[in-house]
């Protein structure tokens, strides 16, 4: 592992931030707007249930950092498909694993960035004054939801690299699955009983859980919290070996050449 | 010890359920500071070769040593670097980014990377399409800026793979002088894939002849051909036979 190529990857992919529209697009105008229609929404619902309406606003900030930071770990991943650079960058000595880290780390400044944003903007704009009211436990659930979100951008190269460049369109799909089967906006037990046994290990569930009993109760529960980092960071373990397991098989049987 | 030691390489690829092999058995020892060619027909397994010297691919049996180094061991890419027209930098990043980035890449410090750099700009007229986006670059100013990147780390090793594919002949006269002057002055060990014989008339030390994944024969580029023949008219009377 060797910093400066970590450091020249990560300053290829702020170069590229800047100048491919679509990603300023992508990563700023979509969680501006979902925060704005959802806080006009709360806005609108505080004269029926204000919980309800807090709960979407809020969970659509998770959400939204959950998938800037995953689709851009992958889609700086795809670019490099997309542009044939991805041959250009191994054969100059980058590790896969340093090829990955750069790409994590970046995409957590950009999420981190995005993130302040929206919720300065839901803040201000919509007086949603509970996570700053509460913000030791949001620092801890922002920490669980970009650890798994590191992790599922870690399984998706995985999957990418295992089945070639066809699949790239994982990269902005899966996450809706795991978003889905977290229980954003309802408790695990309206899912279907097998499913229910598949909620309890998403990475999402934990912080879902945690937000949605903080807005109606007020009450945290901290084994909740600890359970939700033991999922993330086991997610994040088992995702390394995932992608090295991907690499050396699309090593052997040309995917990974055929990616380019 | 050789540069390159290509020993007993085989290789089977399987696509939609047909196996077939790209290499097979393929043993070779490419000298330090020889210009080897790999000449042969499409398909023939050239690119395939380079992609498991790169350690792209890892082939079914046998291995390459890099300067003593089997390729496994990722320390062994610092010393070479490859050029290839398939090669393609991100599309809106400009020569002088990327030139950069593959610098930082290398761990060249400040000085040296703009040293180096502003030394290879030169060399290969780089200069007045510095701050162009690389998707606005023609065929040879990107062949060029591939040819600059790959002098960067100064590779002891050097793989190109058809550099002068799709180039005007004056730049690929100024091309291969260069690749002649690199080899002499520093002692470059260069693998060189063509399909134009006339260039590796001129440049390659050694040949090999590869077909259906084997290599056919191999020697000096002079040798190989009965006297009087063309290295094109020795081409195709290989590939015509049996
Ligand atoms: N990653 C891959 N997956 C499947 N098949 C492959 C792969 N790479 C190469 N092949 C096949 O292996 C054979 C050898 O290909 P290769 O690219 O090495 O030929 P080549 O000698 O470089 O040809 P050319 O002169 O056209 O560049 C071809 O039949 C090709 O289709
Ligand atoms: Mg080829």
């Amino acid at each position: 592992m060797k910093l400066n190529r970590i450091l020249a990857l990560m300053y290829m992919d702020f170069l590229i931030f800047f100048r491919v529209k679509w990603k300023l697009a992508e990563i700023f105008f979509f969680p501006i707007i979902t925060v704005l229609i959802w806080g006009l929404f709360s806005v609108f619902m505080q004269r029926f249930a204000v919980e309800a309406g807090l709960i979407v606003v809020i969970m659509n900030l998770f959400w939204s950092f959950a998938h800037v930071s995953q689709t851009s770990t992958n889609i700086a991943m795809l670019e490099d498909v997309w542009s044939g650079s991805f041959k250009q960058l191994f054969v100059s000595g980058i590790t896969k694993s340093e090829y990955i880290i750069a790409r994590l780390i970046f995409s957590s400044f950009v999420a981190i960035l995005i993130l302040s944003i929206i919720s300065i903007m839901a803040y201000y704009i919509f007086n949603i004054t509970l996570l700053a009211e509460n913000f030791f436990t949001f620092l801890e659930l922002i920490s669980i939801t970009l650890i798994a979100s590191m992790a599922l951008s870690v399984i998706i190269a995985s999957l990418i690299i295992s089945w070639g460049k066809e699949y790239g369109f994982l990269a902005w799909t899966i996450l809706q699955i795991f978003i889905l089967l977290s229980a954003p906006f309802y408790t695990v037990d309206v899912l279907p009983q097998t499913i229910q046994y598949i909620s309890y290990v998403m990475p999402y569930t934990n912080v879902f859980e945690t937000t949605r009993n903080l807005i109606t109760t007020g009450f945290v529960d901290s084994t909740v919290i600890l359970k939700g980092f033991i999922i993330a960071v086991l997610y994040l373990f088992l995702s390394f070996p995932l992608y090295n397991f991907a690499f050396n098989r699309a090593r052997k049987n040309g995917v990974l050449v055929r990616l380019n | 010890m050789p540069a390159i030691e290509i020993r007993k390489i085989s290789k089977k690829f399987k696509v939609y359920g047909n196996e077939f092999y790209a290499l097979k058995d393929v043993s070779i020892d490419i000298k330090e500071g020889e210009i080897f060619s790999l000449i042969g027909p499409n398909g023939s397994g050239k690119t395939t070769l380079i992609n498991i010297i790169l350690g792209l691919l890892i082939p079914d049996t046998g291995y390459v040593k890099i300067l003593g180094k089997r390729v496994e061991d990722e320390s062994s890419l610092e010393k070479m670097n490859f050029v290839s027209p398939e090669e393609r930098f991100h599309w809106v990043l400009s020569a002088n980014d990327t030139l950069n980035i593959m610098g930082k890449i290398y761990g060249l410090d400040r000085a040296t990377r703009k040293k180096r750099i502003t030394g290879l700009v030169e060399l290969f007229g780089l200069g007045n399409v510095l701050n162009r986006r690389f998707d606005g670059l023609s065929t040879g100013e990107k062949m060029r800026l591939a040819l600059a990147k790959a002098l960067l780390n100064e590779p002891q090793i050097l793989l190109l793979d058809e550099p002068t594919l799709g180039l005007d002949p004056d730049i690929s006269i100024k091309i291969r002088e260069e690749i002649k002057r690199i080899n002499k002055s520093y002692g470059t060990t260069i693998l060189l894939t063509s399909h134009y014989m006339k260039e590796v008339e001129q440049l390659a030390d050694r040949v090999a002849f590869i077909k259906n994944g084997k290599i056919v024969q191999v020697g000096k580029t002079n040798m190989i051909r009965k006297k009087g023949q063309s290295l094109e008219e020795y081409f195709v009377e290989k590939v015509e036979e049996g």
